[in-house]
């Protein structure tokens, strides 16, 4: 704790004395102080730095997006990182801020690779649920804020979540013998629970809730708590209706509709990377359509685009996440339906522990933050089980204690600064390996006044010029090829602008023979926004 | 002149001048008032609107607009949102505001020409709306109705495209889309090479070039008609089905008109991208008429029965879009009912099913509210080409033989339908011949039949309405048990073919159980009966003031009860999302 209270007088002495932003600790911040130190930073760094607001959540938070390139104002190839997708993930946004803060102070290093290219930043997609870290007591969120009528009675939000022992934090609960029982303790730990199989006949020693109680008298127990729809489970792609926090029908949030718009506007970001639970670059997926394996895959190449990024990124993404994707992703719709390359892994999480030992039934993230906590004797991290009365259960034992709202999935605070570092190879070696045009021409004259331009567009870079699925989808542009003829001069086979549909994929060139009656220089213009543009002009003489 | 006459003149001028500046679509100061009322049409209406033309979106707002005012009791008008080009988009609530709130009544929602170019939807909508208004008080059908249930009428989806169609050159299929731009080729350029309407004529026709190689010809029986040689013979033409130049000198003729989406594939509902659902757009509801409409349709829960107009073809088209979709049972015995009554009163009309007998849709409006809304919901494609000879095609065939369409033509429209074919000089062809059927001919009726469309269709709703549950709060029974308590039951009786909830609702959880309240005494316990004869009740367990059904079922009724304590007045409420709200007080003594 003594740490934690010189971190923040340390930050607020920075902000006095005025000394570059760049130095600033790292540490949690609410959607409001993130948003005015972000805005404090694209002022003092106009030259570099650009801020948009690309939304506005259900309580009014605005959603922003940060781009950082050497020439703010141009389309230029991107990449795109965005924090805070999963309703319990506070530290992306943190090191969303920290990397910014990292190019900004090191800009000297880094210039030359913003020269051609562009950084995007939306440090938190969904704020909202993210707020209950600050709330005191401190709470989780399933979602947004957008009211849900969980239990379908006609009311909305009316059961929410309590501190019931006053420790300043909302846990979980414990109530022994009753009826409904379906938990257990788990038999490695048990301070942990895990489920029984009734169908089997196992009996529950008691039930396992978040901590409140009956607000509204209905004898169920939370049931219609504050919030709202999980982001992360309201895209497109393998939507599920009907469920709780997936939200009245794809992309009905404020959030969803701001990415949304936000990709679909910006057809330079040819990489995503989004920080979240799941991993698919330690869990690498199979990107295919048509589904059917005898069919041929038409996004074969863009599959093969994202395998080698994976291998490339596999050792250099510090952490490692889960192999299950959930239905309605983020990551899965970026790819799908928004047609950039997808990347998705955890801001951070725990170390590992043998994991050999561990049974099924349990999540393996609870026993290595329950390990974890027990090392550092980290009593609010996971705080151990303690009787209470409960004015629904007066008759009944009833616990409270367990995990903190926060606590599986956010670092604790001292290790939050060595983050951004870690980082940072990841978001430099995307940079470096977005796709880069070569533009060669060579004359030949066929007859007198007759020219045959040879021209070869190569690709550069280490990643396709677009992707397959981005135009299929209609996101991204192929290369688009303008001549530029002199007075008097005419191009005979071909017209003057016209597209290549397909991408060049890294090391690929493609060869064009343009015929031209006539003298002067010629300008020919290659390219688009992901991949960038190059001009070359040829003397036929 | 005598005074009867002199009175009538009188009343014509008024009702020609309703003032405001709107703009008058049929008035004439010669307007002779009617002496024996032909059955169906309103006679003398408050608002005297011409069912046999079409009117763009001033026309369409003029209209509405005045339906507000003249009927102020009846009918709201409310602007829902602004299209891409900046156009009001409207939507009427029609019912009787002295009887109960909108919002209590079980509501049928209608909406029309989510694709621009399906025109008389709109005045099929704008005709049930007027027809309503009209007949209230005079009709007791309607007047019941209104008094029973809520209509919102959507009277257009796409006003820019509609004023495209109407004040620009197009054919009959254009535009489809909306006017929010899209770069469909991936040049970066947006829209640069629509259709050119090269003779001026505000019509884009076809265009044949007489060239060496064409393998069409000139129809020996109809010489305005072009048909492909046979496979034996030399042909004189090359045919080109839409008339234009290339534009932005790419070597392609019309490759990227208005930006091309389909905004009835962009809904919320099994939504896929492009590559599987042609035109789906960005991500549901991306396009500012869907969101708005859908916000709409969001807003007001109470929706239960829904229509949307589209042409072409003669189909009352039920979902699902695709095949991996699925209606319930219960739900699908209720489209039967609908869809087999409008074969009867649709002379044409085929009652289908999207997906297998027409296309597989993906995130379309109807299955959206279905899926997502618990919506039941038909699509008419307007106008069958059976109305020309009274002349049944097969399924697939949406606009009837050529040979026919040239001969309906002919001898029904004395040839206005088509422009004959004209020499133009091509910027890249050389000299060219445009011709060819009008954008007004093939899709949408001529005048004498677009008022029995607007007709026959609105008939189609009003019976889908009449179905919506009609509840009665019947047989309550007070019963002492002693000591001051008494058992209070009620028997919830829906007169109607449809449940308060549908099945697809149910088993989902899309909308709450409906409820039922006794106030003004204590209630001890609560529950509702297995069925209405059996004695016993399963006592809800919590809350028994507020006891849940799960739906009241079609021509079906529930029964509850309650224990209460002491005597007074108590008042009943039935309150069911989609199925109204109702009430009754009974005293206990
Ligand atoms: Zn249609």
């Amino acid at each position: 704790m003594r740490k934690k209270r010189k971190i923040y007088r340390w930050t607020a002495t920075a902000l006095f004395l005025g000394y570059t932003i760049p130095l600033l600790a790292q540490t949690f911040r609410p959607a409001r102080s993130e948003g005015a130190l972000l805005h404090q930073l694209a002022t003092r760094y106009p030259a570099i730095m650009r801020i948009d607001t690309i939304g506005v959540t259900h309580s009014g938070i605005p959603i922003l997006a940060v781009k950082l390139s050497a020439m703010p104002a141009d389309t230029l190839p991107a990449v795109l990182f965005v924090g805070g997708i999963a309703p319990t993930d506070i530290t992306s946004p943190a090191v969303c801020v920290g990397l910014l803060q990292r190019f900004l102070a090191r800009w000297d290093s880094v210039q030359a690779l913003l020269q051609g290219r562009a950084v995007y930043f939306i440090p938190r997609l969904s704020p909202e649920p993210l707020e209950g870290f600050f709330e005191r007591p401190q709470r989780a969120y399933v979602g947004n804020l957008c009211p849900e009528d969980e239990d379908r009675d006609g009311q909305v939000d009316e059961d929410d979540v309590e501190d019931l022992d006053g420790d300043g934090v909302v846990r979980w609960m414990r109530i022994y013998d009753v009826p409904e029982a379906e938990w257990t303790y788990h038999p490695d730990d048990s301070a942990l629970a895990q489920k029984v199989d009734r169908s089997r006949g196992e009996v529950g020693a008691f039930q396992f809730l978040p901590e409140g109680r009956d607000n509204d008298g209905d004898v169920q127990i939370n049931e219609d708590p504050r919030g709202g729809v999980n982001i992360d489970r309201n895209f497109t792609r393998r939507y599920q209706p009907y469920r709780a926090h997936h939200g009245r029908h794809p992309f009905s949030e404020p959030e969803t509709r701001a990415i949304g718009f936000f990709l679909f506007q910006h057809p330079e970001i040819l990489v995503v990377f989004g920080w979240t639970p799941y991993d698919n670059i330690h869990f690498p997926w199979r990107l295919r359509y048509p589904e059917n394996p005898t069919k041929p895959n038409r996004f074969r190449k863009d599959s093969l685009a994202y395998r080698r990024l994976v291998q490339r990124l596999d050792s250099l993404c510090p952490f490692v996440g889960e192999e299950t994707v959930p239905p309605g992703s983020f990551g899965e719709w970026v790819f799908y339906d928004a047609g950039r390359l997808s990347l998705c892994a955890p801001a951070w999480a725990y170390p590992a522990v043998d994991t050999m030992t561990l049974p099924g039934e349990i999540e393996p993230i609870e026993i290595r933050a329950l390990r974890w906590a027990q090392q550092q004797q980290d009593t609010i991290l996971f705080r151990p089980w303690r009787s209470i009365t409960h004015p629904d259960f007066p008759d009944h034992r009833v616990e409270v204690g367990g995990f903190a709202p926060f606590a599986l999935w956010n670092p604790p605070l001292d290790t939050l600064p060595l983050l951004p570092q870690r980082w940072m190879p990841v978001v430099l070696d995307l940079l470096r390996q977005l796709p880069r045009l070569h533009l060669s021409a060579q004359v030949k004259q066929e007859q007198a006044g007759v020219y045959r331009v040879d021209l070869i567009v190569r690709n550069i870079g280490e990643l396709p010029t677009h992707t397959v699925v981005g135009r299929a989808v209609r996101a991204l542009r192929p290369l688009h090829v303008r001549v530029h003829l002199a007075d008097g001069q005419h191009l005979l086979n071909r017209p003057e602008h016209f597209v290549l549909p397909q991408p060049l994929q890294p090391g690929e060139q493609q060869r064009l023979s343009l015929w031209i009656v006539g003298r002067g220089t010629t300008k020919i213009t290659v390219g688009s926004p992901s991949a960038g543009r190059q001009t070359v002009s040829v003397r036929l003489q | 002149m005598n005074w009867q006459k002199l009175w009538w003149l009188v009343v014509v001028i008024l009702v020609s001048f309703p003032g405001r500046g709107s703009r008058a679509q049929t008035q004439s100061v010669e307007m002779v008032p009617s002496a024996l009322k032909a059955l169906g049409a309103p006679n003398n209406p408050k608002i005297e609107v011409a069912w046999n033309r079409y009117y763009d979106w001033a026309g369409v707002t003029a209209l509405v607009r005045r339906f507000a005012e003249t009927f102020p009791h009846l009918c709201r008008l409310e602007q829902i949102g602004t299209s891409y080009e900046g156009r009001p988009l409207w939507a009427l609530t029609i019912t009787n505001f002295q009887k109960g709130k909108p919002e209590d009544k079980p509501a049928m929602y209608i909406d029309a020409s989510i694709h621009a170019n399906e025109i008389q939807a709109v005045e099929v909508a704008l005709y049930t709306a007027w027809f309503l208004l009209e007949s209230y008080g005079n009709n007791p059908f309607i007047t019941e109705l209104l008094d029973t249930r809520t209509f919102y009428i959507v009277p257009g989806q796409s006003p820019d495209s509609r004023d495209r169609f109407m004040h620009s050159a197009n054919n009959p299929h254009s535009p489809r889309s909306g006017q929010v731009p899209r770069d469909d080729d991936g040049d970066g350029l947006i829209n640069e090479d629509p259709p050119d309407d090269l003779n001026g004529d505000g019509y884009i026709t076809q265009m044949r070039v007489r060239a060496p190689g064409g393998r069409w010809k000139v129809d020996p029986e109809d010489p305005r008609r072009m048909v492909r040689a046979r496979p034996d013979e030399e042909g004189e033409y090359y045919l080109f089905w839409t008339e234009g130049y290339d534009n932005d000198g790419d070597g392609q003729i019309n490759e990227d008109g208005d930006g091309y989406y389909d905004p009835n594939r962009n809904w919320g509902w099994m939504w896929r991208p492009h590559y599987v659902q042609y035109g789906a757009d960005w991500f549901p509801f991306s396009l500012p008429e869907t969101k708005a409409v859908s916000d709409f349709i969001k807003s007001h829960p109470n929706i239960l029965g829904g229509q949307s107009y589209h042409n072409a073809g003669g189909m009352i088209l039920r979902g699902p879009g695709a095949k991996e979709d699925r209606i319930e049972s219960e739900d699908l015995k209720l489209f039967d009912l609908m869809g087999k009554f409008g074969e009867q009163i649709l002379p044409g009309y085929r009652y289908l099913v999207t997906h297998r007998d027409l296309y597989t849709v993906y995130g379309g409006e109807t299955d959206w509210m279905y899926g997502a809304e618990g919506i039941l919901p038909f699509v008419n494609e307007l106008w069958t080409p059976y109305n020309m000879f009274r002349k049944q095609y097969p399924k697939d065939n949406w606009f009837g033989a050529g040979k026919d369409q040239y001969k309906f033509d002919r001898y029904l429209l004395l040839g206005e339908a088509f422009v004959d074919w004209q020499p133009v000089a091509h910027p890249q062809y050389g000299m060219v011949e445009v011709g060819g059927f009008k954008k007004t001919y093939t899709r949408m009726p001529p005048s004498f039949l677009l008022e029995e469309e607007c007709h026959r269709n609105m008939i189609f709703t009003l019976w889908h309405a009449y179905h919506l549950p009609l509840i009665t709060l019947d047989s309550v029974q007070v019963i002492p048990l002693g000591q001051q308590r008494y058992r209070v039951t009620l028997i919830i009786h829906n007169h109607r073919a449809f449940p308060t909830r549908l099945q697809v609702d149910v088993k989902n959880g899309i909308t709450r159980p409906d409820i039922v309240t006794l106030q003004g005494l204590p209630v001890l316990a609560g529950g509702v009966h297995q069925t209405v004869f059996s004695p016993t009740f399963e006592a809800q367990q919590a809350h028994p003031e507020r006891l849940k059904v799960e739906r009241i079922p079609g021509f079906g009724a529930v029964r509850v009860s309650w224990i209460i304590r002491g005597t007074g007045p108590i008042q009943i409420t039935f309150d069911s999302v989609k199925g109204g709200k109702y009430q009754k007080r009974v005293v206990v003594r």
